[in-house]
């Protein structure tokens, strides 16, 4: 999921590891009334992104609630503009609002079902698909937009 | 309008295959008269489509899961004692935890270290060692069980014989390799009998001992049956488990200290009931849905000077009992 979110080999590492030392130092705090899968999902989203929070921080200040990044090289836009239509898929996820990248990496990339990311994502069942329904929506406007 | 608004959200339920028969017959029954809902099936289904090619696995380096658990095996933990199913590794994993817990937050302690030691029944009375440890062993294997019954609790006898040793705590071995869970315990007490590194002292081959860094406490299973199978990660007979402890071989003290214990249960309904020295525990936390539970110093009386007993037990079926010696 992190390389998927990453797109880089060494930051998802990086990262990996990060997560299991905070699920590690974290685990006081585990109540135990939600599956560990679950929780570790929670933990590497929070870490990824507090990653891209922190090199957009020191990039230009841009809100990565707004703009996403990872191995864009500080240029999503430009990054999102190569030819094949597979890697600009993956760049328009980059550039999609957070609860919509989250929610869609959950689902069609860790094939998480919706009870499993209401769990994750902390919200109810009924909104997984309504915001999923969204993602694919702004997704595709983003996508057709490009093309 | 609004009808047609749930019928876009039901075809992001038929994709993910999220609907239940009467969602999914309305939402099939309405595709056949609606065509923009039909296109908007098509358009999604085709997005999802690529969207699924965009997905890349990568295969996890080795080095990383090493580094991972070297580092937070290094760390202090939580502790994890399966009630309902206890595994030895467990209680490696929870006595080391424990320890570490107490130890490292709470205790002013040498950096020292933290051994875990374990003995088989017939090696156990081959040790000859005049140590604290070898005389609560020595102890416990002779006590007579009508005696103990008599008395009701072996631990008087194991208390006398500790004091009349006097034998002095530094004389406990010492040895210095990474904590690893019980599965691997064989493994490293191989390697531990040829000892390397920053290892102090040489093993006898009946004696498998670990260490954690930087506590110095001492983890002693006193079973007289711990069976290989047990060792390797099977489950442990109730009698594999009447003597567990967690010895607390430094001097000074965690009387008047705070601590933390945390037991997390298997089953969240499992019914428990801890004590300290007997005495019954009930002002320890635990959430309703939640299957941890805390010990903290303020959830029991202040502790003496002394031998304690910290115990944890589920319905008469398995005990495991932590002595601490403040």
């Amino acid at each position: 999921m992190i390389y998927n979110m990453t797109n880089n080999y060494e930051i998802t590492n990086e990262l990996t590891q990060d997560v299991f030392m905070n699920a590690w130092r974290g685990f006081k705090s585990f109540r135990g009334d939600s599956a560990v899968y679950t929780w570790l999902y929670r933990i590497a989203l929070n870490t990824v992104f507090k990653y891209r929070r922190e090199q957009a921080r020191k990039r230009d200040k841009v809100s990565i609630d707004d703009i996403a990044d990872p191995a864009t090289e500080g240029n999503p836009e430009k990054f999102a503009l190569m030819k094949s239509e597979r890697q600009l898929i993956k760049n328009m996820i980059y550039l999609l609002p957070k609860k919509y990248q989250e929610i869609l990496v959950l689902r069609y990339y860790e094939d998480c079902d919706y009870s499993a990311i209401a769990q994750i994502l902390g919200i109810p069942i009924g909104t997984v698909r309504s915001r999923l329904h969204r993602t694919l929506i702004k997704l595709g406007e983003m996508v057709k937009e490009k093309i | 309008m609004k009808n047609h608004k749930r019928f876009e959200e039901l075809i992001q339920g038929y994709l993910d295959n999220a609907l239940d028969n009467k969602e999914r017959r309305d939402l099939e029954k309405h595709l056949k008269s609606c065509e923009k809902c039909k296109e908007e099936l098509k358009r999604k289904e085709t997005l999802l489509q690529k969207l699924r090619l965009t997905k890349e696995e990568i295969q996890c380096p080795d080095y990383l899961i090493d580094n991972i658990l070297k580092n937070t095996t290094q760390e202090e933990v939580p502790v994890i004692i399966s009630s309902a199913k206890i595994r030895w590794r467990y209680l490696a994993v929870s006595a080391a935890a424990v320890l570490i817990i107490v130890s490292t937050v709470l205790l002013n302690i040498d950096n020292d270290n933290l051994t875990l030691t374990t003995k088989k029944p017939q090696e156990i009375q081959k040790t000859e060692t005049l140590d604290e440890i070898e005389v609560l062993k020595s102890a416990e294997k002779s006590l007579d069980k009508e005696k103990v019954e008599e008395v009701g609790d072996a631990r008087p006898v194991v208390e006398s014989r500790l004091k009349e040793a006097k034998v002095p705590r530094t004389s406990l071995p010492v040895a210095k390799k990474d904590f690893v869970e019980g599965e691997k315990i064989q493994k490293f007490s191989k390697e531990l009998a040829a000892p390397k590194g920053k290892t102090t002292m040489d093993f006898s081959q009946s004696e498998e001992t670990y260490s954690l860094e930087p506590p110095n406490f001492k983890i002693e299973r006193l079973s007289s049956k711990i069976s290989e199978s047990a060792l390797a990660g099977g489950i442990i007979s109730e009698e594999d488990f009447k003597e567990t402890r967690f010895v607390f071989p430094e001097e000074g003290s965690v009387v008047g200290k705070d601590f933390e214990i945390v037991f997390i249960l298997e089953d969240p309904d499992e019914a428990v009931e801890i004590s300290l020295d007997g005495e019954k525990i009930t002002n320890y936390t635990k959430d309703e849905d939640s299957n941890v539970i805390f010990i903290g110093s303020d959830s029991i009386p202040p502790l003496e000077e002394g031998l304690h007993y910290l115990s944890l037990s589920t319905k008469g079926e398995k005990n495991i009992t932590f002595y601490k010696e403040g």
